[in-house]
């Protein structure tokens, strides 16, 4: 599992640092298959752009609620941070837009989930349209999502915008 | 109900009920991986409540859960998709099928296939009736995919396709492929073309390539005179570059995570816990626990460099041609550490199969093989030494 992780890392590196393919490669010899699914939606004063696996396991959302002050939230199971220490400094990565805050930590139905929050503002949508990737740092642990298709992204900051009463992105 | 909310929780409702009436307490248990099904003409259950639980979930079109139901699947809203999801995650229910045709060749076929295409494949996917693998790479067209050769031509009533596809993920247990082919050779992009075909197809052979782990879904695919029928084209005549880069978005789909004490698995110092020996909570080999300390060491400065270069790529201050660095430092030190755990595990880490070794110490033994690999896929050390002389360090090429 370690092995695997050690190389998705050097390889999500790869594709997002190479500027030249043909040196460096940055596509295994092998077919590649998708791990899961991107679903938008909406309803009950939220909208979600949830990563679905689908063999199971690890899983990814991203939440905008409407309230007194709208938030944006990272969502993902607690595993990947079970050795994070509650205190630890946290951050919402939007593409290059880092957000700092604090990690929550929650017992679900489904599980034990990890969460930090932040507020919507107007520079965090129109980033959450144009970002491929989104990441949740805590500690020395993280995850990220791989690319997020273009159509997903512009419907999720679409129903954001709606929620938080800005112009959409 | 007019309210949207009302609809969903009694959409979640039924739902759970469903499942609990349907999911079969087997298939609420962590699936191992030779458990897992991926349907087609002869299909293998080795876990029989697997049978049982794909039906029922094909029976409601929950393997594909949005598409519509004319073609099988489950109809459902975004919304009523996710709570499905958030239901079955409560259950911990198994997926029922694994499927490219699912994940990669149904969604395109919405998009791009006409109407009886549809009609006839889509509800055996759903099924799990028919397994679909896909057909891509060549042995010259790899990275650059549009390079590809495989030579469709039009026969009047039929397409014959001749040429070779590589790295097919299993073709040898696959019913049909969709394929990449070449329908006009003066152009790059816009003379390839989508295609699908049976791979009982008189002229279909293929060969499993196999890698020294033991385990590998690879194959070569070999198409000689290959008939397919008109009707097996997909969008128009050379307009499969645009089916083909939507596919390719499918598969960039993916999220990882990392760090340390993160994502389970079988650790260095699990391992020295469990099987070297100990004497007042210490390795008593001091050679070997200088080494794991060495590698945990050199695993945390990398992952803390990788996670550095990530910080400076995202601001903009690319690391271009340091990927080449973090490649070859990867696959060494992941060599490194494969034969570290099996120096920890003795005579323990000798299994192959049989009841003698636990599962998870027969896959120490497999990734120490699979990790020779690391040095040659994705930029073999070679190039990627090459690439660090020339467009890091600066040197000229031997003269």
């Amino acid at each position: 599992m370690r092995r695997a992780l050690g190389l998705c890392i050097v390889c999500a590196c790869l594709a997002a640092c190479s500027p030249e393919p043909q040196e460096a490669p940055s596509r295994t010899a092998r077919e590649a298959v998708p791990e899961g699914r991107w679903i938008v939606a909406g309803g009950a004063g939220e909208a979600a752009l949830v990563f679905v696996p689908y063999g199971g396991g690890k899983e990814i959302a991203l939440i905008c609620a409407m309230g007194e002050t709208p938030t944006f939230r990272v969502e993902t199971g607690d595993e990947a941070f079970a050795a994070v220490p509650d205190a630890a400094a946290a951050a919402i990565l939007v593409g290059d837009l880092a957000i700092e805050g604090g990690l929550t930590r929650m017992a679900t139905e489904a599980g034990d989930l990890a969460q930090m929050r932040t507020p919507i503002t107007e520079t965090l949508l129109a980033q959450i349209r144009s970002a491929e990737r989104f990441r949740l740092n805590a500690g020395d642990a993280f995850v990220a999502t791989g690319a997020v298709p273009e159509d997903e992204r512009d419907a999720f900051a679409g129903q954001c915008a709606a929620l938080a009463g800005f112009a959409a992105p | 109900m007019a309210d949207g909310t009302m609809d969903l929780e009694g959409f979640r409702a039924e739902a759970r009920r469903w499942l609990e009436a349907h999911c079969p307490p087997a298939m609420r248990t962590p699936m191992p991986e030779d458990e897992v099904v991926w349907g087609g003409r002869n299909p293998t259950f080795k876990n029989p409540h697997a049978k049982e639980w794909l039906e029922a979930m094909a029976s409601r079109g929950w393997t594909a859960p949005r598409w519509p139901k004319e073609y099988g699947g489950g109809g459902l809203s975004a919304q009523e998709d996710l709570v499905l999801q958030s239901e079955l995650r409560r259950i911990k229910a198994r997926p029922p099928l694994f499927s490219f045709g699912l994940w990669m060749f149904g969604p395109a076929l919405l998009e791009y296939g006409d109407e009886a295409q549809k009609k006839q494949h889509l509800p055996k996917i759903v099924r799990g009736e028919i397994r679909w693998c896909q057909g891509y790479s060549e042995p010259g067209a790899g990275s650059d995919l549009a390079a590809l050769q495989t030579k469709c031509e039009d026969k009047g009533d039929h397409y014959l396709v001749n040429g070779q596809k590589i790295w097919t993920s299993y073709a040898n247990e696959a019913d049909w492929m969709f394929c990449l082919v070449r329908t006009d050779f003066t152009v790059k992009h816009e003379g390839i073309s989508f295609i699908l075909f049976d791979m009982r197809s008189e002229g279909v052979e293929t060969r499993p390539i196999k890698l020294i782990s033991g385990s590998s879904p690879f194959c070569e695919t070999f198409l000689t005179d290959v008939k397919v029928p008109k009707d097996n084209l997909v969008g128009r005549l050379g307009g499969g570059w645009d089916i083909a880069k939507r596919l390719l978005q499918y598969e960039r789909q993916s999220i990882s995570a990392g760090g340390f004490g993160g994502a389970g698995g079988l650790t260095l110092v699990d391992l020295a816990q469990a099987y070297a020996p100990m004497r007042d909570g210490r390795m008593v080999d001091g050679d070997l626990r200088g080494r794991i300390a060495e590698q945990l060491m050199a695993d945390r400065a990398f992952s803390l460099t990788v996670q550095r270069a990530a910080e400076m790529a995202k601001a903009n201050q690319g690391v271009g041609h340091m990927a080449s660095v973090f490649k070859v430092a990867a696959a060494s030190q992941n060599q490194r550490k494969t034969e570290l755990m099996l120096e920890t595990m003795g005579a323990k880490a000798l299994g192959w199969k049989g009841a003698g070794f636990k599962p998870e110490e027969l896959k120490v033994t497999r990734d120490w093989l699979r990790a020779k690999g690391n040095s040659i896929e994705g930029g073999t050390t070679e190039v990627n030494l090459n690439v660090v002389a020339k467009r890091v360090l600066g040197l000229r090429d031997h003269q």
